[in-house]
């Protein structure tokens, strides 16, 4: 039962600074190749290296049954661990081991078409998170049941609220046979009722053995039911420990102000169109 | 009430994630993520005709107007000869596969970009979006078939065994599709220029191809070019195994399918290149 399921060992994430990620278009190439050739021989570039450290140095290990909340200002790089622990996106430095599968929910609407129904989305959201058809028809009904969503699951998308679609995805998400369920900040969307039915869930999931990674800003509520905290500054994991004296951490450096300059850097927002 | 009964298995295989990880695609995502392609190609069908009147029907109007309006303009305007061909017949059969391979390849280039979302959120193998995509205008295409054997029949033409061929010549246009789609859709992650190329390229392409009028009216000098254009070869020869049971153009064919092969190999290997960067850029 406490067998490590997450490993990491000194894991980063650097973006290249900036609104194009280093790509470099046509009037630009001009105009660097012109400056390259006024520039005195021998001046070094004035540039500076322009990368961005989402997150950096996190290294840490989580067993089996364990529920971890992890804690941060917004573009504190609690996003960017969860989409390098699932294969999204690539560490720059550093490794993790990961036993078995991750099953994310970093947003509401990934992974779900508005045209198609809710039943049909199912289908959808369980194949994209890499769920087989067997899977999905071993647990459709569950699925179902669970989401609460009545007559409206066989109504398109497009007529559901962001909590109906809410509890689709998290539905899928929490029947996927994986052994890390890890849940960005979407909870906030759903009314207090079926949070707390998701609160249940995840406390099942980890009883059953799964580890839970849960990110929140509702510090109550992480508090009630997380064993241990993690709270990310500025890309750093500032502290990793029992979920009181995290929350008790949190607290204090929240006081302290921060520079707005790497706040809204390393989460990407995403822009549909 | 809580799904706890999906307790895990103790063996479970160990990943490791790191700078160097292979997150690359392999060729056999393909069978491994089939159902998931499956999923995908079906997402896009389902949601093709949504919210139109006309719903499927377009799938019919579409090429019956085309083919309407082509023997207008090409055969009574221009005087396009299509040899013994009523023309009508002859201009949609060559419409079929190059409509089937222009939608493959527009839908395939805008794959990665139109599911950024998707790609950014979750971890989904990144080769089955370009892949799917390609099939998307498979129902189209089988429409535009039955479409194409009434009018057949109307000019009491008459498809033989050879008109079986027609299946596996549809693969070749789908992986014609692939294997141009494949390394537009990695460029479009990073430069968006590709949204403007495409609709300019398939134009150029179609009138590059003997679609509206037959290849036995291109100068001799000129088939040289005309065969290093993969569809080419693939209209030509679909276009008589149905209305003309002749002998297929091998030598022709065999071109265009090695440099199929070759496109796409290249294609595959830029796209698993650039794929680790997709979520960052995209």
């Amino acid at each position: 039962m406490n067998e490590v399921v997450i490993r990491t060992e000194q894991i980063g994430k650097a973006y290249e600074f900036g609104n194009r990620r280093g790509l470099v278009d046509l009037r630009e190439r001009f105009s660097q190749a012109i400056r390259a050739r006024l520039r005195p021989r021998g001046l070094t570039s004035l540039e500076p290296d322009g990368n961005v450290w989402a997150v950096r140095d996190i290294s840490f290990r989580v067993r089996r049954g364990e529920i971890v909340g992890i804690m941060g200002r917004n573009g504190s790089g609690k996003t960017t661990l969860l989409k390098m622990l699932s294969g999204i996106t690539v560490p720059t430095e550093g490794w993790a081991e990961i036993r078995g599968r991750v099953a994310t929910l970093l947003d509401v609407g990934a992974g779900l078409h508005a045209e198609l129904t809710g039943r049909e989305n199912i289908l959808l959201n369980g194949a994209t998170h890499g769920m087989s058809r067997r899977e999905i028809r071993d647990v459709f009904d569950r699925i179902v049941e669970f989401s609460e969503l009545g007559q409206s699951i066989d109504q398109p998308l497009k007529y559901f609220s962001t909590g109906m679609c809410l509890r689709l995805a998290f539905s899928v998400a929490v029947f996927q046979r994986s052994s890390v369920l890890a849940v960005d900040e979407v909870l906030a969307q759903a009314d207090p009722e079926f949070q707390a039915k998701c609160l249940e869930a995840m406390m099942g999931a980890a009883k059953g053995g799964q580890v839970v990674l849960f990110v929140s800003h509702d510090l109550e509520r992480m508090r009630s039911f997380c064993t241990r905290g993690m709270v990310f500054e500025r890309g750093r994991l500032r502290c990793d420990c029992a979920i009181n004296e995290a929350f008790v951490h949190f607290a204090s450096e929240a006081e302290r102000p921060v520079t707005p300059a790497t706040e809204f850097l390393s989460e990407p927002v995403a822009v549909e169109g | 009430m809580a799904p706890t009964s999906l307790a895990l298995p103790d063996t479970e295989t160990i990943s490791r994630i790191d700078s160097s990880s292979p997150t690359v695609s392999r060729l056999s995502d393909v069978w491994k993520h089939g159902y998931l392609l499956w999923i995908f190609t079906w997402r896009d069908i389902k949601v093709r005709y949504k919210q139109t009147f006309l719903g499927a029907s377009w799938a019919a109007l579409q090429p019956l107007f085309t083919m309407l309006v082509f023997t207008f303009v090409f055969s009574r305007v221009a005087k396009v000869s299509s040899g013994r061909d009523p023309y009508p017949v002859f201009v949609l059969s060559g419409l079929l596969p190059w409509q089937f391979f222009a939608y493959g390849l527009i839908r395939s280039s805008n794959s990665l970009v139109e599911n950024r979302y998707l790609l950014t959120r979750v971890p989904v193998p990144r080769l089955a979006l370009p892949v799917s995509a390609t099939l998307t205008g498979a129902p189209d295409f089988v429409v535009s078939l039955g479409l194409l054997f009434v009018m057949m029949g109307f000019y009491r033409i008459w498809p033989s065994a050879s008109g079986l061929l027609v299946v596996p010549l549809t693969m070749v246009v789908a992986l014609t599709a692939l294997s141009m789609g494949l390394f537009l859709a990695a460029v479009n992650v990073r430069y968006r220029d590709v949204g403007y190329i495409i609709p300019f390229f398939t134009q150029l392409m179609f009138f590059l191809t003997p679609v509206a009028y037959p290849l036995s009216l291109v100068p001799q000098p000129w088939r040289l070019l005309y065969s290093l254009n993969p569809m080419s070869a693939v209209v030509e020869v679909f276009r008589y195994v149905l209305l003309r049971n002749t002998v297929l153009e091998w030598k022709a064919l065999t071109l265009a399918g090695a440099m199929v092969c070759t496109l796409l190999a290249m294609s595959f290997s830029y796209f698993r290149r650039t794929e680790r960067t997709f979520a960052d850029v995209v």
